[in-house]
């Protein structure tokens, strides 16, 4: 229900991200793409991604970053804006490294994205993540949700 | 009358005309003579073969000729009669006399096609004073144009208002020799017929003279067999007296190497836009990943769990690293587009030699191990740039092994392919792939993203074989992979 679909090549960054939001313990299960080639056949198997998880496909959140081959997060969020609601996330966060002007107003003209982070992700931020865009956050065992 | 009426053909109304004293003539488009009554042959002592398709008889002058092009384009412009009340017109001696003169166009099919002029000779002696004192200002002011044209250093051609070129400089002379045309045909020539196939300006000439905007264009003018060379020509119209135009000027501006500079410039600021924002990507990357291991580091020291800190410290130490590579690229990268240094001897076994050394002492896992079979032991280059490239070239072949070789075997061959030196580096590694041959050496192109690289390592080597005048390409994609440098100048002893 609350789960999260993490995009991006880097997979130092994955895995840390991956942890920094389990740490707050409101997130279901992290799903990961390494580029958003991979990130839109996911959306696009969503019979399959339903079967594996009932309740948490799609994803409620994507983390897209920007940089990455075959196709980068403009190109995603492109792709994504031809599929049906039900079949793609609700909200996309991009979480990019790059604080450069032009790609911030590259994201500005999209109206899916609901945030625009840059690199890393701390705490603090998926805590705010969590509350701002999760209904219910997901309670879990009070060591922060660690693996 | 009856009789009279079935005579009138060509040679009755020609009769007619050849009674009168008044000068009488017809002229096609750009001021050809067509035809002269007796009175005009007679003044300029031409008979009708002689006179047909030229602009004007021999003796006259040459700024009055002017004036007539200007009035009869009038005609064919404005397609009516006009009144010249006085203008000079010189006899066959070389005497000058006055007349008054009305020029109408003749239609065909509502179009002017030709005109008839008729000139009667001036007796006011008043007139006569005011009209020689104008004539004056005219010549002079026509003169100091063409002054202005000889004295200017860019090409200048000057033309009449029926396009007949008029004058030009020496520098447009010197344009007009190497295109293979005579200067001396070119005087009182028709534009169209001579310098308008290679320098195609006449809708710009025309829209000039018009009094509209002056036209410009850019034209491509090949010179023998040197490269063609690229002029802006602009056209304007040149105002007489009267106030009108009296003809165009073209001038020649030679914009080859401004427009080759520009586009360079254009291409770099390209290029450094680019490299701008995929270096702060870059550079940016792994310290945004450092950062936040650092902080995961932190949080899970309060944790109280400090097995997991080394792991994630041994991320930033890597991530650092990283980075401290890709800042030796950058700085390597920088001093390859910088200009030539002097050409030394190279010993090709002696630089492969050290150049393996270090890298084995970077890396003493990767089992590297370098032959040479030298056909030419030695060549002269900068040995700076060579140096890089073999080295990126042999670190390549340690980054791109092939894990199922039991060593990194690197061959370096050299060779003298006629003006040529010919290095080849070779390696059992995993080669480069089809699709990414064609990219190889272009900015942060990068073989594989589970390979450690910067992406610029061949985007240097190349453009160090670019600054020494040769080339860097893929001579075999795998098994071996095969790099060849070729330089210029095969001046290295054989081995």
């Amino acid at each position: 229900m609350n789960d999260v679909l993490i995009v991006d090549d880097n997979p130092l960054d994955v895995a840390l991200h991956e942890r920094v939001l389990q740490r707050t313990g409101m997130f279901g299960r992290i799903w990961h793409a390494s580029n958003g080639l991979e990130a839109i056949d996911m959306f696009c198997r969503h019979e399959q991604g339903r079967a594996d998880a009932p309740e948490g496909f799609p994803p409620l959140i994507v983390l897209l970053d920007l940089n990455m081959p075959l196709l980068d997060g403009f190109g995603f969020l492109e792709r994504c804006a031809a599929l049906p609601k039900g079949v793609r996330s609700r909200v996309i966060i991009v979480l990019s490294s790059s604080s450069a002007k032009l790609d911030r107003e590259r994201i500005a003209d999209s109206e899916m994205v609901a945030e625009y982070l840059v690199k890393p992700l701390s705490s603090a931020v998926a805590d705010k993540i969590a509350r701002s865009f999760i209904d219910d956050p997901v309670s879990r065992s009070g060591d922060g949700g660690r693996e | 009358m009856a009789d009279a009426l079935v005579e009138r053909n060509a040679d009755w109304f020609a009769e007619v005309l050849d009674a009168m004293d008044d000068l009488v003539l017809v002229k096609g488009p750009s001021s050809r003579l067509l035809w002269a009554n007796r009175a005009f042959r007679e003044y300029y002592g031409l008979d009708n073969e002689t006179l047909r398709s030229i602009i004007d008889g021999p003796q006259s002058d040459p700024d009055d000729t002017l004036q007539y092009v200007r009035d009869d384009r009038r005609v064919f412009v404005e397609r009516r009669c006009i009144d010249v009340p006085c203008e000079p017109v010189t006899r066959h001696d070389g005497e000058t006399g006055l007349f008054h003169t009305v020029k109408c166009p003749i239609y065909e099919n509502g179009e002017v096609v030709r005109q008839v002029g008729v000139s009667r000779a001036h007796v006011d002696p008043e007139q006569q004073d005011r009209w020689a004192h104008r004539r004056e200002l005219a010549r002079r002011s026509t003169h100091e144009v063409r002054a202005l044209v000889y004295s200017l250093p860019s090409p200048v051609v000057m033309l009449d208002a029926a396009h007949r070129v008029i004058m030009w400089n020496d520098a447009f002379g010197e344009i007009v020799e190497r295109q293979g045309s005579c200067g001396d045909e070119l005087l009182h020539a028709d534009y169209a017929e001579t310098l308008n196939d290679w320098l195609p300006i006449l809708d710009e000439l025309e829209s000039a003279l018009h009094g509209h905007t002056p036209g410009t264009r850019r034209v491509e003018i090949g010179v023998g067999t040197d490269s063609p060379r690229l002029y802006n020509v602009d056209c304007r119209a040149w105002i007489d007296t009267s106030g009108a135009a009296g003809g165009t000027l073209a001038v020649l501006s030679d914009v080859t190497t401004l427009v080759a500079t520009e586009r360079r410039l254009l291409e770099s600021n390209e290029e450094l836009a680019q490299f701008n924002y995929r270096v702060s990507h870059d550079i940016v990357a792994p310290i945004s990943t450092a950062r936040g291991f650092l902080a995961l580091a932190n949080e899970v020291l309060e944790d109280g769990d400090r097995e997991e800190v080394p792991k994630l410290l041994g991320v930033v130490e890597h991530q650092l690293s990283a980075l401290t590579a890709l800042v030796s690229d950058l700085a390597e990268l920088a001093r390859a587009g910088m200009d030539e240094r002097k050409a030394e001897t190279v010993s090709l076994r002696k630089m492969v030699s050290t150049i393996e050394a270090d890298h084995t002492a970077e890396r003493p896992s990767a089992a590297l191990s370098v032959v040479t079979e030298l056909g030419l032991a030695e060549v002269r280059t900068d040995p700076v740039r060579i140096r890089q490239m073999l080295s990126n070239l042999i670190g390549n072949a340690i980054k791109f092994r092939d894990p199922s070789e039991e060593e990194v075997r690197v061959v370096v061959t050299s060779r003298r392919e006629g003006d040529t030196s010919v290095i080849e580096v070779s390696d059992n590694g995993v080669g480069v792939p089809l699709e990414f041959e064609a990219r190889a050496f272009e900015m942060f192109t990068r073989g594989s993203t589970g390979v450690a690289g910067t992406g610029l390592g061949l985007y240097i080597a190349k453009k160090h074989a670019d600054r020494l005048g040769g080339t860097l390409s893929i001579a075999h994609r795998a098994k071996p992979t095969v790099f060849r440098i070729s330089l210029p100048g095969a001046s290295g002893a054989a081995s």
